[in-house]
């Protein structure tokens, strides 16, 4: 689905970030960019969205060439949302933003204002759809790039901490739509994120280090890689990084990232030593 | 000692119009000296709002405030309040937008010179400031711009403390921050609660990252608090954070569950994951068992390796050898 073969990328008057970098997305894949602060996560999604140009090499979405004549078709059929939302609005309401992609996309007028109220509904920001987008808490503001972003149906999902304004309950919320997404109609996903819980849902994590793919890994390993999920700058969730600790203190009890699962696994060995 | 009084402080937003409710709604709370409180609230709640009476950038529409021995009572606008600002250091949201200055060292002088410092005494408070948020000297130099979202934040912070306050209140000061550097900055305020003797008031959305560091648990729905009262408490009564639309922490849940079954009283459960993992193998049949086991037979074959894996069939293979 997600192609990059040979890629070389260099910003003006700095070193080479990416030599010779190659990464294979398969469709319907889920997959987590994570990396040290630097290390080149965001300017990876960025060629792939075509918002940057590689200096070499090549770029295939869906077995089309990204290059200057097929960049709108592929953008059209990708959704991409990054870190701070106030860069991705337009217009003077909610609805209208959210209107705006559809427009580009020649969306029906009858069938826009359905699609608007369905995922404004979803997404719990039906409150929010006449109301100026700077008038929102950075938070509100992620929530609606994302219905904007939702709505559109894309193929493709290519986000760049994307949910790192969100509250706690909205981040669990959002992680649930895009498991269902994910599983349901095969969404491919490639995620720059921090979320340990969003990692864990995925089904890869691609480790960017100075530029090159560093490690390729489950995101399980991930995590029981201590060192360098600190060098990532994450933490495992509560309950893994429990059962991580456990396991080295010599109690193996599996590795569970679910607190149920956690739970089960302790109970039958528990009881009170005074 | 009690440092901050709150008696059913009520407050209005001047331009609010008379259907929005009140964003505070009959607050009462007192703040000791020393200790580490958590605001923990939803969207809108007012614990920002809260936040910005303690040092009377807000003042009370109703009701009483005292921060040290300033005293906010409704209808009295109080003037003058820089000592009172030189002992209470706010920490607005995403305070590294504040920075301005082209140097880290003129950025954190400039508190310090503002409440009546000379440039010598101001260098030494800046300096005192950046190790206190664990960057070093040779930051002072630098431009705030060129550093990472993490050490812009700690400069940020570091800007308030060179004033050197008492009461440090901090509005979600880890919003947005990557996970290391959220519990770097947290290990940092309790550092300053418990070496330093300051007072700390942070909010949060997110009760699991202050779950183990903080004293006091204030929490906030709708304007009102709704909650104070130590962890313990706070763990036995999960519906309020429920009603508040906090997410329930994994760390509370296994609190609160291990507490029902093996009827312990969540005051004897331990914090942190070094801390339960400690308690789980010392409370477990199994981590004892599976010691001996390792330690008689020294050639544990494959297969046991495997078993362990899962804590049921470790059981099984157990009874069986016995």
């Amino acid at each position: 689905m997600i192609r990059l073969e040979n890629i070389h990328f260099q910003y003006p008057k700095r070193e080479a970030l990416f030599s010779d970098l190659k990464l294979h997305v398969p469709r319907g894949q889920w997959v987590s960019i994570v990396g040290p602060n630097g290390s080149g996560k965001s300017t990876l999604v960025k060629l792939v969205n075509g918002l940057l140009s590689p200096d070499s090499g090549t770029i295939h979405i869906d077995g089309t060439l990204l290059d200057g004549e097929s960049v709108s078709d592929i953008r059209r059929r990708t959704g991409y949302l990054f870190q701070n939302p106030d860069n991705q609005f337009i217009a003077t309401t909610v609805r209208d933003d959210i209107a705006f992609g559809m427009e580009n996309r020649c969306v029906p007028r009858a069938d826009m204002k359905q699609r608007i109220d369905a995922i404004a509904e979803q997404l719990g920001i039906s409150e929010w759809l006449n109301r100026h987008p700077a008038s929102l808490s950075g938070g509100q503001k992620q929530r609606v790039a994302i219905a904007g972003l939702l709505v559109l149906n894309p193929e493709i999902m290519i986000w760049d901490e994307a949910t790192s304004m969100l509250d706690e309950r909205s981040k669990q919320d959002m992680l649930l739509r895009l498991r269902h997404l994910h599983k349901n109609q095969g969404l491919t996903i490639l995620s720059v994120t921090h979320d340990a819980e969003e990692i864990l849902a995925s089904d890869r994590a691609v480790v960017i280090r100075n530029g090159v793919i560093a490690a390729d890994m489950s995101p399980i390993q991930l995590f029981e890689d201590r060192n360098l999920a600190w060098e990532c700058r994450l933490q495992p969730p509560f309950s893994l990084a429990l059962s991580l600790e456990l396991r080295e203190k010599g109690m193996d009890i599996g590795l569970h990232h679910h607190e149920e699962e956690l739970m089960r696994a302790l109970w039958p060995s528990l009881h009170v030593n005074k | 000692m009690a440092i901050v009084t709150c008696e059913q402080i009520s407050y209005q937003y001047a331009k609010a119009s008379i259907h929005q409710p009140l964003a505070l709604i009959d607050v009462s709370l007192r703040l000791e000296q020393g200790k580490f409180y958590a605001i923990v609230g939803a969207t809108g709640s007012g614990k920002s709002t809260l936040l910005q009476h303690l040092n009377g950038i807000y003042q009370p529409t109703k009701g009483k405030l005292q921060v040290y021995d300033v005293v906010f009572a409704a209808g009295a606008k109080v003037k003058g309040l820089k000592p009172l600002r030189s002992r209470v250091g706010l920490v607005f949201q995403f305070p590294e937008q504040q920075l301005f200055e082209e140097t880290v060292e003129k950025d954190l002088m400039f508190g310090p010179i503002q409440f009546g410092a000379d440039e010598q005494q101001a260098r030494a408070a800046a300096v005192e400031a950046l190790l206190a948020v664990g960057l070093d000297e040779a930051f002072m130099a630098r431009s705030p711009f060129e550093l990472s979202g993490g050490q812009m934040r700690k400069v940020a912070i570091a800007t308030v403390l060179a004033s050197n306050p008492e009461l440090i209140v901090l509005d979600e000061p880890t919003a947005t921050l990557d996970p290391v550097s959220r519990t770097e900055l947290i290990a940092l305020l309790k550092r300053l609660c418990v070496e330093q003797g300051r007072t700390i008031v942070m909010v949060t959305h997110r009760l699991d990252e202050v779950l183990a560091a903080a004293d006091e648990f204030i929490l906030m729905q709708q304007g009102a608090v709704t909650y104070t009262g130590t962890r313990a408490d706070l763990i036995r009564s999960p519906h309020l954070l429920q009603a508040a639309d906090i997410v329930v922490p994994n760390e509370m849940k296994l609190a609160h569950e291990i507490s029902e079954r093996l009827g312990i009283v969540v005051d004897e459960l331990p914090s942190g994951i070094e801390g339960w993992a400690d308690w789980l193998i010392h409370n477990s049949d199994a981590a004892s068992k599976a010691v001996d086991r390792y330690a008689t037979d020294s050639s544990a074959s494959q297969q046991e390796q495997t078993d362990k894996a899962s804590p049921r069939g470790m059981t099984e293979s157990d009874e069986k050898g016995e």
